[in-house]
C-alpha cells in the first residue's frame, strides 16, 4: 500500500511539473486554460496555513488507517468545494482565518498525539475545517481565471497534498517512522498556533 | 439517479443567454473540442469511470445516440448545456465517491443523457466531419478513462475511483458555482 501511495503521490508530482513549460503561454484558448491551471495550482499551495492542514489530513488519515484513508480525503473536497461557492457568491462564513489556523493546529495535535475518535467525530471534524478553507478559497479566486481550469487545478493540487500526507502517514508502520509523522504532526500545529495567534 | 438526469434536463432547457461551443470544421477541430471543453472532459471522464467501475460497456451505443439526438437538438439552438453538463458530472462524481452500483438501465440514460447534453452543446452549424470527430474525441475520453477506472476499481475498496469521484464532485460544485457567479444558470 505504501508503494502504491508512493507511486501515486510520484504520478501526481510529475503531472504538476509537467504543467509547468505549458504556462510561458498566454492569450488565447490554451493561454485561458494554462492561465487558469496556474492560478488553481498555486492557490491552494500559497498559503503555508493551508498547506499544513492539507497535508495534516493526509497525516491523520494515514494514522487512523482503514477506512479513514479515503474518507477523510473524500469529504474534504466535496465539503471544501461547497464551502468554496459560498465564498465565490459572496455568501459570508464568520471566522474564516480563525478556523484555518485552528484546523492546524487541531489537526496537527491530533497526529501528535495519535488521537483515535470514531470516524464519524474524523470526519466531521474534517469537514468543518474543509468549510474554512474552501471559503476562503473561493472568496480569493481571480475573477479572469478560466473557471474550469482553476477548479481542476484547485482540487487536484489539495488533492495532491493530501495524497502525499496520506503517503507520509504510512511510515507509521514502523517505529521511527511514527516518530517522524509525530514530529511533522508537531510542526503542523506550531506553524497552525503561530498563525492563530499572530505570529505568522 | 433519474432524478438527477430530470433536474440536470431541468437545468438545461431554459438556458439560452449565451451561444453554444463552436466546434470548427474539420474533424480534427471535433476531436479536439471535447478535450478542451472543460465540462465535456469532467462529464466524460465521470462516465468513463463509472462504466468503467463497473465493467459495463452496454450503455455505449445509449452515449452514441444522445450524441446524434444533441447534434439534431443543437439546429435549434437549445443554448449553453453547461448547467445541465455540470449537474450530471456532479451526480456521477457522487455515485463513484459513494461507491453505489447502477444498474445497467439507468447507465444507459445517463450515458444518453451525456451524449444528449454534449451534443446539443454544439454549435448547430457543424459539418459532419467535425461532428464525427467530436465523437471519437469523446469515444478517446470515455474509452481511457474506463480502462483506468477498471484498474482503480481493481484496488481494495475502490479507493482511486472513490477519490477521483469527490474530485469530480468539487470541481462541478465549483464550476456552477461559478456559472451563478457570472449569471449564466437558467432563470
Amino acid at each position: 500500500m505504501t508503494c502504491q501511495a508512493d507511486r501515486i503521490v510520484a504520478l501526481l508530482l510529475v503531472t504538476l511539473w509537467m504543467t509547468s513549460p505549458a504556462l510561458a503561454h498566454s492569450g488565447g484558448l490554451t493561454g485561458g486554460l494554462t492561465g487558469g491551471l496556474q492560478s488553481g495550482l498555486l492557490h491552494p499551495v500559497t498559503g503555508l496555513d493551508h498547506v499544513v492542514a492539507m497535508v495534516a489530513v493526509g497525516l491523520w488519515g494515514g494514522i487512523l488507517g482503514g477506512a479513514a484513508i479515503w474518507k477523510l480525503p473524500v469529504i474534504f473536497p466535496m465539503v471544501m468545494a461547497m464551502a468554496g461557492a459560498l465564498g465565490a457568491l459572496g455568501i459570508p462564513v464568520p471566522g474564516i482565518e480563525t478556523g484555518i489556523a485552528l484546523s492546524g493546529m487541531v489537526l496537527g495535535g491530533m497526529v501528535l498525539f495519535t488521537v483515535r475518535p470514531p470516524m464519524t467525530v474524523a470526519v466531521v471534524l474534517v469537514g468543518a475545517f474543509a468549510i474554512f478553507h474552501g471559503h476562503a478559497h473561493g472568496t480569493e479566486l481571480p475573477e479572469a481565471a478560466n473557471p474550469i481550469a482553476y477548479a481542476a487545478g484547485f482540487v487536484l493540487a489539495t488533492g495532491a497534498l493530501h495524497l502525499a500526507g496520506i503517503a507520509f502517514g504510512m511510515l507509521t508502520k514502523w517505529p521511527s517512522g511514527m516518530i517522524a509523522v509525530r514530529a511533522v504532526g508537531a510542526a503542523i500545529a506550531v506553524t497552525g498556533g503561530a498563525y492563530l495567534t499572530g505570529l505568522a | 439517479m433519474i432524478r438527477l438526469v430530470a433536474l440536470a434536463l431541468c437545468a438545461a432547457s431554459p438556458a439560452a443567454a449565451h451561444g453554444s461551443l463552436p466546434v470548427g470544421d474539420g474533424f480534427a477541430s471535433g476531436v479536439a473540442h471535447p478535450f478542451l471543453a472543460g465540462e465535456h472532459l469532467l462529464l466524460l471522464v465521470g462516465l468513463g469511470a463509472l462504466l468503467g467501475r463497473q465493467d459495463s460497456r452496454r450503455p455505449l451505443p445509449g452515449l452514441v445516440a444522445g450524441l446524434i439526438c444533441g447534434l439534431g437538438l443543437a439546429v435549434l439552438q437549445p443554448g449553453p448545456m453547461r448547467p445541465a453538463i455540470l449537474v450530471l458530472a456532479l451526480g456521477i462524481g457522487g455515485v463513484l465517491a459513494a461507491a453505489l452500483r447502477v444498474g445497467a438501465g439507468v447507465l444507459t440514460v445517463i450515458a444518453l443523457a451525456a451524449g444528449l447534453f454534449i451534443g446539443a452543446d454544439t454549435d448547430g452549424s457543424t459539418t459532419i466531419a467535425a461532428f464525427a470527430g467530436v465523437v471519437a474525441g469523446v469515444f478517446m475520453i470515455v474509452l481511457n478513462s474506463m480502462a483506468l477506472a477498471r484498474y482503480g476499481a481493481a484496488r481494495p475498496g475502490g479507493v482511486p475511483l472513490r477519490i477521483a469521484g469527490s474530485w469530480i464532485v468539487a470541481v462541478a460544485i465549483l464550476l456552477l458555482a461559478f456559472l451563478l457567479r457570472e449569471g449564466m444558470w437558467p432563470a
